[in-house]
């Protein structure tokens, strides 16, 4: 498999003090990576790195070319750009045009492709995010969300290879949420390269196939499950698990044995099949002499690890 | 007190943002919104400078008088139009029209008509000649009426232009005049800038609202404000920081490409030519 991103010893520092330190990390073509971490972590600024935005310390390779400080300031970082597409944690800081259609619009016509073409591409992002109807407005006076998404087609509109999103899931409504994580997988199938930082624990095990744990610098690496497995991790990086692990570890309380605790929906209907399948057509749940003791360990966990 | 003047605030901020960004007469078909972004611009601003130059009140009225013909047969509300004119004259001329309306502000000893406060001996200031009263003058009054009304007309002619053209292309009529790029770029940054700022200081206004409990003397408000302002000026540094780099990461190279690209046509060359004498006869006058 092709790289897209190498790091080796990447450090950057802010005028204000040392931000990352010591990163190592890989990114494989058609990949989704999550990177997960506490508020201050660093994920924005290691996201604005990747997107060659800001000139850090250290190995910083992408499409085997190395973005040092020259290279981020020379006229090669054009191709790079239309290869690579940052969605920003504010969408305020994305929406500066007099309306929607021009925001999104706005990548597209630094391409050098006909105006059809300009416009057929930002009316195709428009679409995939539900929003055509806001086509039309100023972004400024949209709501949060609405502002969200368009910020999201403002990068879409470019097709990029590799689509970075900084915490893409804030500020959505339940139903946006769910379908921007359909979005983003339907985009993955297609081969993109997908890199997400957020907090929300309970869309990692649908967005990522290896997870990034970040606090200034990378904490661990693995499947979503070696991450959310690891107690001693998710103690360390303050990190909490899938509503739906949870769930299931209350149900270990009550008897239920499970060789591998589901992460997501899917999962759990496997699971549950299978036990159903294996266990005589039911589910056996009791509780037993543990149960209650059990139960409050567990409890003071989720409340406070 | 400080409450009032924080309600103020607040509603002249959002009475700026609506008045600046709504753009819904520019979509009415109107007479002026027909005419091409390009060719209006020049006529604009060729009677704005006539009307700078020019130093007869018929120039001042038949201009005003105009544009609002203007403002009718482009589907904007008379009264609509007035207020957004209006509500712009006191914040552009209150700080230069008041006070010339005094002998004590004037180069020249001027037909004193209103005698404000008038002193036992001769007050020395810096900067201002010494004086022994302070009295309004009828220069002084002619002077600011013309200064107001100077600048109602350019108000009411930038208005005209900024409501019935949609500012993604009046920015491109900029650029098709050949102007610097950074010229456009800071012009469309700006107009950003302001709804940031407003949209900022509203929310800071309103946050502080609901964490205030109780009263709160007027000093300890106004140590607040103050330090509203500063996080006002950090944030939107910060912001622009931001702004730019997303921009960067688009693919910005320093250029605005325009997508709205139209030719001029009969109509628009006929308003540029009747438009162009008029600003001349004004201006010669
Ligand atoms: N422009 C800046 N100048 C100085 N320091 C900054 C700047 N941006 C971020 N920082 C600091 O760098 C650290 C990491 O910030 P970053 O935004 O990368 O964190 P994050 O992981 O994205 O956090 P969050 O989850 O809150 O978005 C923070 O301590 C922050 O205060
Ligand atoms: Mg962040």
């Amino acid at each position: 498999m092709k790289k897209v991103f190498e790091l080796r010893n990447v450090s950057y520092r802010y005028p204000a003090g040392a931000v990352l330190s010591d990163i190592n990390l890989d990114i494989y073509e058609g990949e989704r990576v999550v990177i997960v971490g506490p508020n201050g972590a660093g994920k924005t600024t290691l996201l604005q790195i990747l997107d060659g935005l800001l000139p850090a310390r250290g190995h910083v390779k992408a499409f085997d070319m190395l973005l040092d400080e020259k290279t981020l300031k020379s006229d090669v970082m054009y191709e790079f750009r239309k290869r690579v597409g940052l969605v920003f944690q504010d969408p305020d800081v994305q929406l500066f045009s007099p309306t929607v259609l021009d925001d999104v619009a706005f990548g597209p016509m630094h391409l050098n492709i006909s105006k059809d073409e300009v416009l057929k591409r930002a009316e195709k992002a428009l679409r995939l995010m539900g929003i055509e109807d806001l086509k039309d407005k100023h972004p400024y006076n949209l709501s949060g969300g609405e502002k969200r998404k368009v910020a999201i087609a403002t990068v879409l509109s470019i097709d990029p290879d590799v689509i970075l999103l900084d915490e893409p899931t804030a500020d959505l409504d339940p139903k946006s949420r769910r379908e921007l994580i359909d979005t983003i997988n339907t985009l993955s199938r297609k081969g993109k390269t997908i890199v997400t930082a957020t907090h929300d624990v309970d869309a990692i095990p649908e967005l990522a196939d290896r997870v990034y744990v970040l606090n200034r610098t990378v904490m661990a690496c693995g499947t979503p499950r070696e991450i959310f497995t690891d107690i001693e991790l998710l103690k360390k990086a303050n990190l909490e698990i899938p509503q739906i692990m949870r769930l299931f570890r209350v149900l270990e309380c009550f008897g239920y044995n499970c060789e591998k605790l589901p992460l997501s929906i899917d999962e759990a209907i496997a699971e549950l099949t299978r036990t159903v399948e294996t266990e005589g057509g039911h589910i056996h749940l009791h509780i037993h002499e543990h149960t209650h003791s059990e139960l409050e360990k567990l409890k003071s966990r989720f409340d406070h690890h | 007190m400080s409450r009032f003047v924080e309600k103020t605030v607040g509603e002249v901020l959002e009475y700026i943002r609506s008045a600046v960004f709504s753009e819904n007469y520019s979509k009415e078909k109107g007479l002026l919104q027909k005419i091409d972004a390009r060719a209006k611009l020049i006529v604009i601003l060729g009677l704005i400078f006539s009307a700078v130059i020019s130093r007869r009140l018929e120039v001042f009225i038949t201009f005003i008088t105009l544009s609002l013909i203007l403002a009718k047969a482009s589907k904007i509300p008379v009264g609509y139009y007035l207020t957004r004119v209006l509500i712009f004259i006191p914040v552009f001329t209150g700080v230069i029209a008041i006070p010339s309306l005094f002998n004590i502000f004037q180069p020249y000893d001027g037909t004193e008509i209103l005698t404000v406060v008038r002193f036992n001996q001769e007050v020395v200031l810096p900067l201002l000649k010494p004086f022994s009263e302070i009295a309004i003058t009828e220069e002084g009054v002619i002077w600011a009426a013309k200064f107001v009304l100077r600048v109602t007309t350019a108000v009411s002619l930038i208005t005209l232009l900024v409501l019935t053209t949609r500012w993604s292309v009046l920015l491109s009529a900029f650029r098709s005049f050949k102007l610097p790029r950074v010229f456009v770029v800071i012009l469309n940054l700006t107009y950003r800038y302001i709804f940031l700022l407003t949209d900022i200081v509203l929310s800071m206004l309103y946050s502080k609202k609901s964490r205030a409990i109780g009263k709160e003397g007027t000093i300890k408000s106004w140590r607040l404000n103050a330090r509203i302002v500063a996080a006002l000026f950090i944030k939107s540094y910060d912001m622009s920081e931001r702004v730019y780099l997303a921009m960067i990461s688009r693919g910005f190279d320093g250029s605005f490409p325009y997508m709205q690209q139209s030719k001029m046509v009969l109509k628009d060359y006929l308003f540029l030519a009747g438009g162009l004498l008029l600003s001349l006869a004004g201006a010669m006058l």
